[in-house]
């Protein structure tokens, strides 16, 4: 029997001719949107932590160090969100924010879920282009 | 065209890298990172950048207490500090005043013009 090999095991990949005549610009935008795609999927799980951190607030506040881990979840997808293109998620990513930086009881959980799910929304979306 | 070096601190993987590549393909200067304040008064005191920007809520140190250690180091005392942050609400504001920063840029931000924003706030020619 023959035997199988790796047809290049160490031989670099050939250089991506498109990737050398891009411009600076056209280059930063493919890396941007690489990195974004990763950005949605940590955001979608930060939404995640969130609404069962929510879920804990149903019947009685937060504790301390829960409502602090919600601040911080919250404060992060806020930056994350709007940077990579999702702008539609950066109203409700500021609501959220604010929902909890004070005290969080059963009135901001209910809250919080319609505000969770307009940011799930504009993240499946995908990206919105720029107007200008 | 001089090459600055810049040290793109903050705790959010995505928004750290989009930085680097955001001042590295654009803006065309050589970037160094750091994932926490405690890395990042390690890494100013060794790589002695130009400009640092700063992440101002992280754990453990954040980034006024970061902005503080540099300070209180004399290597590291006169590099300028860019906070960079979603918390841009006018309290936030008052509460930086007295820091003697370069600026502050908000997030979320356009990753095209970060470099420009940059060398504006610093007074960098391109």
């Amino acid at each position: 029997m023959d035997e199988v090999t790796d047809p290049t095991p160490d031989e670099p990949a050939p250089p991506d001719e498109s990737a050398l005549t891009q411009t600076p610009q056209a280059r930063a935008r493919t890396a941007f949107a690489v990195i974004g795609q990763r950005a949605r999927h940590s955001n979608l799980l930060r939404l995640d932590e969130l609404e069962e951190l929510a879920s804990h607030a149903t019947s009685e506040p937060l504790s301390e160090v829960e409502r602090l881990r919600g601040h911080r979840v919250a404060h992060t997808l806020l930056g994350s969100a709007g940077t990579f293109g999702f702008a539609a998620a950066t109203e409700p990513a500021r609501r959220l924010e604010c929902l909890f930086a004070e005290e969080f009881g059963p009135a901001e959980a209910v809250a919080v879920t319609v505000l969770l799910e307009r940011i799930r929304t504009a993240l499946v979306a995908g990206p919105t282009e720029d107007d200008d | 065209m001089t090459l600055r070096r810049v040290l793109v601190v903050d705790d959010d993987d995505a928004i750290r890298e989009v930085a680097q590549m955001a001042l590295e393909i654009v803006g065309g200067w050589e970037i160094t990172v750091a994932s926490s304040g405690v890395d990042a008064v390690k890494r100013a005191e060794t790589d002695l950048p130009d400009a640092i920007l700063l992440d101002v809520m992280m754990p453990g140190m954040d980034g006024p207490t970061t902005f503080a250690r540099l300070l209180e180091n004399t290597v590291t005392a006169a590099i300028p500090v860019i906070f960079l942050t979603a918390k841009v609400q006018a309290g936030d504001r008052r509460a930086w005043t007295h820091l003697d920063i370069a600026g502050v840029i908000a997030k979320p931000f356009d990753p095209m013009t970060l470099s420009t924003e940059v060398s504006e706030m610093l007074g960098w020619t391109r």
